[in-house]
């Protein structure tokens, strides 16, 4: 078993964390091969963080997100929200639950019903629990537009296709915070986003972060920005965690080879950058066969014998700084 | 060497505008057309015995037998000294009974079970997909033809049985549509929101596929009033005297070539007319209505 | 070093339903042969038309070019498709974004090799599966004689990109036009593929046009780059130069809204409010002014043209150059 509780830049670690994740495993099985696109994770996001989960394609950070918001069954392992243990409920206890944890998506198009209004598509949730009246729900679903940067007068009655690709994402982020959810499961939500609007759509997270005290998992391939919304961060490769570190730390001194070469491999903008020639060759292995013990082990400057042999587990090297390396490069 | 041709809609990604709001389609002359010939004949059918028509049954024996068009008879009289035109007007009735009825069971038979088995996939939907390409496999005038030989001719029993041989395409074409939703984010949020699935499938799913519903049920009726045509041509529609269509193009055809010692081409002219016009405006009706519910997505 | 390509006074205007769409207004580029170009910008900045443009792969009858586009002093645009095709593959080249969609699905990516070598370089059977097989190699595919024989969707992004390259580059063209060739693709990968587009140009001295919205990516890979906004070109410079010396607010609010690893976790980011202006109604001063936290009244009434500055190859399209004008609008960015 791993460690589970990390602390917040800001305070010692609280009582119980928000969210608790321990050995989660999430298999698929198609015809005779069984991939396991999670394979043991754990981790634990303190209530008013924001953790970043990165890692390349095929890495599992996404199934990571479905199965905590519980649209992906887990295999195995236990998932607990605050005192409950969400892998124990049945389904209509887990639909209850549903209120408090809210996902946003990749694709902001292919997010919204293209036959609906943006007006009902926000209602929807309200309308699903029957809260409210017509008119409250009218009021809070136009407060909700406003404080997302979409003006409901104007486009309160067009339909998704009539929006661009940030103001779709911005519907989306409305939809999921007008059931008032403790927890927010941001799933590649700035990929498919030109810069400028990317940048727009950060700020507006950090925003309504604060207004609404959200507790965030923010899952993302590209470091920059995992970087600027995360408190703390955690890196994935094939199905298991490298590391865990506050965002500053892990960015300064990483303790994982993975993470090390991700680092380096990040395209800045700044010609002057040192490239450290560290980029990673070969290509990352087949997630029905992952290599014995360490599975970055093919692609790991440092491999050694133990490597193939042992699984390497997380373990505190540092307050708060988790790796799961047998020759981490930073602490032993 | 890679694609050397921008097609036209490589060409709106490439114009990257994210608000083109104002292309709304017109469905067109034609088609208002198509749809008002259609309505037409739905009306008269339905009130045709409002209509100063003879009755369909009477063999006028005061009347000349097979008359060509004229003016006491204006589409003129059968062999049996029949108004040709009542006749067609009172079986426009079986054939638009048969065919929008049985495209109704039809949809329902094939379409609810299409929904839910693509939306649950796993076993279910293994099955019901096999079991539709083996039942498409199967001729389904045969089994028409033995089922109405053993069991009746009766009319609401002729649109049940055409009604249930439509449902396995139906099956297969609703599937496919749903397949396209079912994956979608937008359902997946849904159920992250807490929809039950026949939320889901009812007010997320339903309203997408609705644009091919329409399409393909309208083609649907054109298909089974032929079908009902057919198994008129072989004997097995509605028992005479009632007219239907294929009954009085049966029953002309004997009369194509002085099989009787008397030649009426009117006798298959008439009804084969009808059909023919009922059908291409039903399937003109439904291509203009796929091409304007074709819903442009939004471009990033 | 020979000029390869010459660009003079592009513009491109497709008709649309709503009305002329100015998706390209008057760009000129010049590259030389052995250099790499950056093009940047976002969506609706006009840069994949101007790449198709210059490839000549645009609609004739739905889109208008004018101006020239000359290709190792040859004429080419609006040129025949015949005369087009002569250039295609051999002197030409490009590699698109997705490869799922530029790969030809039910065909296995040896014969789609070779279909470009057959075809162009008339070679027979044995000699283009060995060429193929060479490429395949050079493009850093690991054993290539299995993968030969692979359908693209048994590669991954990473590799299907690689089989696009080796098809560009099949016959040694001299000019290489990359479009976003490593959107979508990991990061590990990006950086891969990014250096092998390097590496080849180096080997082979060819023209290359990186066409990309990430200023990371043509950042350390450039010798020039260009930007674009609403169709124009807003300012072009030597990549050092661009970085240590913007002067176009465009370029800078770009900068300034991507995310950096070097920065500290919560950086305010510095957004641009609203949206690029509707190319089908071009506004009559700058098409930044309306989003420009700098912008004065002559930037609205007049549109300005691109303007060397001091420093040789730098040139911007600004009234009031970073530096010389103060902030107009109330929101203070965090730098």
């Amino acid at each position: 078993m791993s460690a589970v509780a990390g602390a917040t830049p800001s305070g010692p670690p609280k009582e119980r964390p928000l969210l608790n994740v321990e050995d989660l495993v999430v298999s698929f099985t198609k015809g005779k091969s069984t991939v396991q696109a999670v394979a043991g994770v754990s981790f634990s996001i303190q209530e008013g963080e924001t953790l970043g989960l990165v890692g390349e394609s095929g890495c599992g950070k996404s199934t990571t997100g479905r199965a905590i918001v519980q649209v992906e069954a887990p295999t195995s392992g236990k998932i607990s929200f605050g005192d409950v243990e969400l892998t124990a409920l049945d389904r209509s206890e887990i639909r209850t639950l549903r209120t408090k944890i809210q996902m946003i998506f990749q694709d902001p198009i292919s997010s919204l019903n293209p036959r609906r209004r943006v007006r009902d598509i926000v209602a929807e949730p309200l309308t699903i629990w029957k809260i409210g009246t017509k008119a409250e729900r009218r009021a809070t679903v136009d407060a909700m537009l406003n404080s997302v940067g979409i003006d409901p007068d104007v486009s309160g009655d067009r339909r998704p296709r009539e929006f661009s690709g940030g103001q779709c994402q911005r519907i989306s982020i409305a939809r999921a915070l007008v059931l008032q959810p403790q927890l927010l499961v941001c799933d590649e939500v700035v990929s498919a986003l030109d810069v400028s609007v990317q940048a727009q759509i950060l700020n507006l997270l950090e925003d309504l972060k604060k207004i609404h005290h959200l507790t965030i998992l923010f899952i993302a391939h590209d470091l920059a920005v995992v970087k600027n919304v995360s408190d703390r961060v955690a890196v994935m490769y094939l199905g298991r965690l490298c590391e865990i570190a506050p965002s500053d730390v892990l960015y300064e001194a990483p303790a994982h080879h993975y993470t090390a070469a991700l680092l380096s491999a990040a395209l800045e903008p700044d010609p002057e950058a040192e490239r450290d020639q560290t980029v990673l060759s070969g290509e990352p292995p087949s997630p029905i066969n992952p290599p014995s013990g360490c599975r970055f082990r093919t692609r790991c400057p440092r491999a050694e014998t133990k490597c193939a042999e042992e699984v390497p587990e997380l373990r505190e090297i540092a307050p708060g700084h988790q790796v799961a390396c047998h020759f981490p490069l930073v602490g032993t | 060497m890679a694609s050397t041709g921008v097609s036209s809609s490589e060409m709106v990604l490439l114009m990257e505008d994210p608000s083109d709001n104002s292309n709304k389609k017109k469905l067109g002359v034609f088609f208002w057309i198509c749809v008002g010939w259609v309505g037409f004949v739905i009306l008269l059918a339905v009130f045709a015995n409002l209509l100063p028509l003879p009755n369909p049954t009477f063999q006028n024996y005061l009347a000349p037998q097979n008359a060509g068009p004229g003016w006491g008879h204006l589409l003129g009289t059968d062999d049996l000294n029949r108004d040709i035109l009542s006749r067609l007007i009172y079986g426009a009735r079986v054939s638009l009974v048969v065919g929008f009825a049985g495209a109704l069971i039809g949809m329902i038979v094939g379409g609810i079970p299409a929904m839910i088995s693509a939306y649950r996939r796993g076993r279910i939907d293994t099955w019901l997909n096999t079991a539709s390409y083996i039942v498409l496999a199967f001729p389904i005038i045969i089994f028409l033809i033995v089922i109405i030989t053993f069991w009746g001719r009766d009319l609401w029993k002729i649109t049940l049985l055409i009604g249930i041989s439509a449902s396995p395409l139906v099956f297969r074409v609703i599937r496919a549509s749903t397949l396209s939703y079912a994956q979608r984010d937008f359902v997946l949020a849904a159920k992250s929101l807490g929809a039950s699935d026949r939320r889901i499938l009812a007010r997320e799913i339903l309203p997408n596929i609705m644009p091919t519903v329409i399409s393909f049920g309208l083609i649907s009726v054109a298909t089974i009033i032929v079908i009902e045509g057919t198994l008129a041509f072989l004997g097995l529609s509605v028992e005479p005297p009632t007219p239907s269509w294929g009954n009085m193009l049966y029953e002309g055809s004997t009369l194509l070539t002085g099989g009787k010692g008397q030649t009426n081409p009117w006798l298959v002219i008439f009804p084969a007319a009808a059909m023919f016009s009922l059908l291409i405006c039903l399937n003109l009706a439904a291509d203009k209505l796929r091409g304007y519910f074709d819903v442009t997505e939004v471009k990033l | 070093m020979s000029v390869l390509l010459e660009v003079d006074d592009l513009h491109v205007t497709f008709a649309t339903p709503r009305g002329p769409l100015q998706a390209v207004q008057g760009v000129s580029l010049s590259l030389e042969q052995g250099k790499t170009m950056g093009i940047v910008g976002e969506s609706g900045s006009g840069k994949t038309v101007l790449s198709r443009a210059i490839m000549g792969l645009l609609p004739r009858q739905t889109a208008t070019q004018t101006g020239s586009v000359r290709y190792n002093g040859q004429e080419i645009l609006n040129a025949p498709n015949s005369e087009l095709r002569r250039l295609w593959g051999t002197q030409i080249a490009m590699v698109f974004q997705d490869p799922m969609t530029s790969l030809n699905p039910v065909l296995r990516i040896g014969q789609q090799i070779t279909e470009t070598l057959k075809l162009h370089l008339k070679l027979d059977r044995g000699e283009a599966k060995e060429t193929a097989l060479s490429l395949l190699m050079q493009v850093g595919i690991p054993s290539p004689v299995e993968r030969y024989d692979a359908y693209p969707n048994q590669l991954s992004g990473g590799m299907r990109q690689r089989v696009m390259i080796a098809i560009a580059l099949a016959c040694a063209p001299r000019l290489l036009m990359a479009d976003e060739p490593t959107t979508g693709l990991d990061v590990t990968i990006q950086a891969q593929i990014l250096d092998l587009l390097a590496t080849l140009q180096r080997d082979r001295q060819m023209g290359m046009i990186l066409v990309t919205h990430d200023l990371g990516v043509v950042a350390t890979r450039t010798d020039e780059i260009i930007v674009m906004y609403a169709g124009n070109v807003v300012e072009r410079a030597p990549t050092r130069v661009l970085f240590s010396k913007m002067s176009m607010p465009y370029t800078e609010a770009l900068l300034r809204s991507t995310p950096r690893i070097t920065n500290p976790s919560h950086t305010r980011l510095v957004t641009i409010e609203g949206r690029p202006p509707d190319l089908s109604a071009p506004p009559a001063g700058c098409p930044f002014a309306p989003r420009c936290p700098y912008v004065q009244d002559k930037c609205r009434n007049a549109k300005p043209p691109l303007t060397p500055s001091s420093v040789p190859g730098h040139s911007y399209a600004c009234w009031f150059p970073l530096g010389t004008g103060d902030r107009t609008d109330d929101k203070a960015g965090v730098a």
